[in-house]
């Protein structure tokens, strides 16, 4: 006689699965001829009712196709949840359930072809790392899927918080690096979707920082004639940081729009958010790149070079606003927006949100329709012009180590994030989710959003973006260095004593970590970094 | 009169300088999106172009100055914390005044004071790590039950050493004669004792009222999205075009301080019995 147990998870799970069975069957909202019909020839999902939608339609031979039919067959077979649990910051939410252009949104369409619904729990950009930690500490699997920072990926792997996701990968075939459609090198899909040579995460963002500008100040002549006097060259996006700095102390104190007293330097420059504005410049520092980290996995922040961009980098707060230390992305987005600044390097959205005409007509802010983008600056070494930018934040989506439903959540996972449904999703301008693949670049909606002019941009910017710290201690690593970087902008260190003291920390940090762990990390994150040098 | 002229100055301006916070907020409830922060323009205490659109934002989750729509509108929340906020006060109150006046009494286990005071000696952070990590286990993350129930427990040390003062300080012979007169210990606690500290059991429960409305820290690790309260809502309210929502935020401070004003204005005349009781010996 055969004993059958039955438990409580196991009950829950076959109703959850004769739930959703149920619903794809029984529910007319699910039924497949009426949302076929609404397909293009030869589609078998996606987006229908506005015109375009057959752009981000698929079938199997897609990579959401594919993540579709797998999620079918598992509803089918009993072994799909009811749902599936996503944590993403609140800034991203709209991107999902919020219809685009008309029509269904990202989250319904999943709903209504696999009959699993999503569930999105939302938290601040600034404390969704403290609940991914949260939710590994307790062990709880009340997330199936968390997002987070590309930055605490190794951190999380390290923690035993990510599911390795290489058996998923092989099996459903993402087009995370397809060569027409996916990132623009295959070295880029690598330093987003891997740590340590395995695949954990999916990429949903773009963090580039990028350099935008007010183009009417640079045009205007009351600004362009005196600089040139001055500074013996035409007000042009600068191709250093030198020139950089110049043009945020010529605009400083100037007049700009609407009267408003011009702060040349926008950057944002708080605790967090202005560090990556550091680390651009610090990469420059020498041909190809000045790498954190030397090739025995040394720190290299009391180095010439380091204490030169720490150095550059503080007296660069002569031209902010005096609130700068206190601004966050948004402020910065703000401070062009109104034409206190001239430019900033920043995140891309920006032009998404600043850049653009209210419903009825009106612009959205007074720098509406000024802007423009230009390749990041960077640092002529005698002909070598290394410009260089950092990916900083991204927004990056994993499975829970404690879901109870790994393969359901990573096939939405792969959903989300694969070509099709993201340039869907990232030219909506209800979220951040920024345009990071080659197939995004060639999208209307997404081009409609951010713009023609920062297309080009953003992906050579991505060909000269160093790689900030994702390994493991990198928020030890980051946090040191950020409180040294405030003391010196406050005043409390010189930069020399700042970089000298991070250097220390981030010393400590590796002992603490443990050489033979933290090395390797080291020497194989710099295999990452853009070797783009142009003669300048 | 040049003392008292002193003195009412001296009032004035400490007045002044605590009112400058809740009035900044006051005033940045009624500000449009353009002028909450300097990196816009100029920064003015007072709003330029008054508006009420913040509070619609958090209402109904859609404001004319704001690009992208909220996801989730004060009303849940709100509800969250009425229900998780009187719930661990009835638990706190009921426990702790039941606990004290056994304690106050029988003069047995009186080591239960300091046993409570455990709960507050060490930093709330290292209390709520393992707190998370049972209430995880047995289900309780995200529930109301949960967060009321956390709420009764940390803020029974206030009601019973409150209580306990109020008990200590009121003569058992009132009690003793009412046992005479033919009552149980139980009706002379319930017709006599209860009657004449029901001040004393209303000051404390505004008290603790107002500690679990303001918690932020217990609610943010206990609660994921069903059960949120109006602080982590309030932390939460960003959008991607705006960044922090510094108008909504204020404008739903306002309004949090709306439930502690109405409780405290509708006990008002056991308040001050309430507070000033037990402050003399006998």
């Amino acid at each position: 006689m055969t004993k059958t147990n039955i438990t409580r998870r196991g009950m829950l799970k076959g109703g959850a699965a004769m739930t959703a069975l149920g619903a794809v069957g029984i529910n007319p909202r699910f039924v497949r001829p009426a949302h076929a019909s609404a397909l293009a020839s030869g589609m078998t999902g996606g987006p229908t009712g506005f015109p375009g939608a057959e752009r981000f339609q698929y079938n199997e031979s897609h990579s959401e196709g594919r993540a579709i039919e797998a999620m079918k067959k598992m509803v089918a077979e009993g072994r799909a949840p009811a749902k599936i649990t996503m944590l993403l910051t609140d800034g991203a939410i709209g991107q999902i359930t919020q219809p685009f252009p008309s029509g269904p949104s990202v989250k319904e369409v999943w709903e209504a072809e696999t009959g699993v619904e999503i569930e999105i729990v939302g938290a601040p950009a600034g404390d969704i790392w403290k609940r991914v930690l949260q939710d590994v500490t307790t062990q709880s699997g009340a997330f199936d899927i968390y997002t987070h920072p590309w930055n605490s990926l190794g951190d999380l792997v390290e923690a035993g918080g990510a599911m390795n996701l290489n058996d998923f990968v092989a099996t459903h075939q993402p087009d995370w690096a397809d060569e027409e459609r996916g990132t623009p090198t295959a070295q880029t899909a690598e330093l987003l979707y891997k740590y340590g040579g395995d695949y954990y995460g999916a990429s949903l963002d773009g963090d580039f920082q990028t350099l935008v500008y007010n183009k009417s100040y640079f045009e205007d002549s009351a600004h362009a004639k005196p600089f040139e006097d001055e500074y013996g060259r035409l007000l042009a996006p600068p191709s250093t940081w030198e020139e950089s700095d110049q043009i945020s102390a010529f605009f400083t104190g100037r007049t700009g729009l609407g009267g408003s007293k011009i702060y040349g330097n926008g950057n944002d420059m708080a605790p967090f958010w202005g560090l990556p504005r550091f680390y651009a410049r610090f990469a420059a520092q020498a041909v190809p790149n000045m790498y954190w980290f030397d090739e025995e996995g040394r720190p290299n922040l009391d180095t010439d070079q380091a204490i030169k961009a720490a150095s550059e980098y503080v007296k660069s707060r002569e031209w902010a606003h005096p609130d700068a230390l206190s601004w966050t992305y948004a402020e910065g987005y703000a401070g062009i927006g109104s034409g206190q600044t001239p430019h900033l390097t920043t995140y891309t959205n920006v032009t998404k949100f600043v850049d653009r005409m209210n419903a009825d007509g009106s612009p959205a802010s007074a720098a509406a329709g000024q802007l423009s983008a230009y390749i990041p600056p960077g640092v002529n070494h005698d002909g070598d012009l290394v410009r260089r930018s950092v990916i900083y934040y991204n927004i990056t989506g994993t499975v829970s180590s404690n879901s109870a439903n790994p393969e359901a959540a990573y096939l939405f996972l792969q959903w989300l994030s694969s070509t099709r449904v993201y340039s869907w999703m990232a030219g909506n301008p209800a979220g951040y989710f920024d345009p990071f693949q080659k197939a995004n670049f060639s999208e209307q909606f997404v081009e409609e959003a951010y713009h023609p002019y920062m297309m080009d941009t953003i992906r050579e910017t991505i060909a000269r973006s160093a790689p900030t710290i994702n390994f493991a201690g990198q928020t030890a690593f980051d946090s040191a260095l950020d409180e040294e970087l405030q003391a010196a902008l406050t005043g409390q260190k010189s930069p020399e004593d700042a970089m000298r003291a991070a250097q220390r920390k981030w010393e400590r940090v590796i002992k603490r970590k443990g050489e033979e762990k933290m090395i390797p990390a080291i020497q194989a994150s710099r295999a990452a970094w853009p070797t783009l040098v142009e003669k300048g | 009169m040049t003392g008292l002229l002193l003195r009412t100055l001296a009032v004035a301006f400490f007045a002044a300088l605590a009112l400058l916070p809740i009035s900044w907020m006051a005033s940045m409830a009624f500000k449009p999106a353009a002028e909450w922060t300097s990196a816009a323009g100029g920064l003015t205490f007072l709003p330029k172009d008054p508006t009420l659109n913040n509070f619609r934002y958090v209402f109904t989750g859609n404001s004319p100055d704001q690009m992208v729509g909220l996801d989730r509108t004060v009303w849940r929340p709100l509800y969250a914390s009425l229900l998780t906020a009187i719930s661990g006060t009835l638990i706190a109150v009921i426990c702790g005044t039941a606990a004290a006046y056994a304690v106050s009494r029988e003069r047995v286990h009186e080591s239960i004071g300091l046993s409570l005071l455990q709960l507050r000696i060490f930093p709330p952070l290292a209390v709520m790590i393992p707190v998370m990590i049972m209430w995880s286990f047995l289900g309780m993350i995200d529930t109301w039950w949960g967060l009321a129930l956390i709420y009764g427990i940390v803020t029974l040390p206030f009601s019973y050493w409150l209580m306990k003062a109020y008990f200590d300080e009121l003569p058992r012979e009132i009690e003793e004669a009412a046992i005479v007169e033919g009552c149980t210990p139980f009706e002379a606690f319930r017709q006599i004792t209860l009657p004449i500290v029901a001040s004393a059991v209303a000051s404390t429960a505004l008290f603790i009222f107002i500690l679990n409305w303001s918690d932020y820290l217990i609610a943010l690790l206990l609660t994921r999205k069903d059960w949120t309260t109006i602080p982590v809502y309030m932390n939460a309210l960003a959008t991607a075009a705006s960044g922090q929502l510094y108008g909504a935020k204020a404008a739903l401070g306002l309004l949090a301080a709306v439930p502690p004003i109405i409780l405290g204005i509708s006990i008002q005349r056991f308040l001050v019995r309430g507070l000033t009781f037990g402050a003399l010996k006998q």
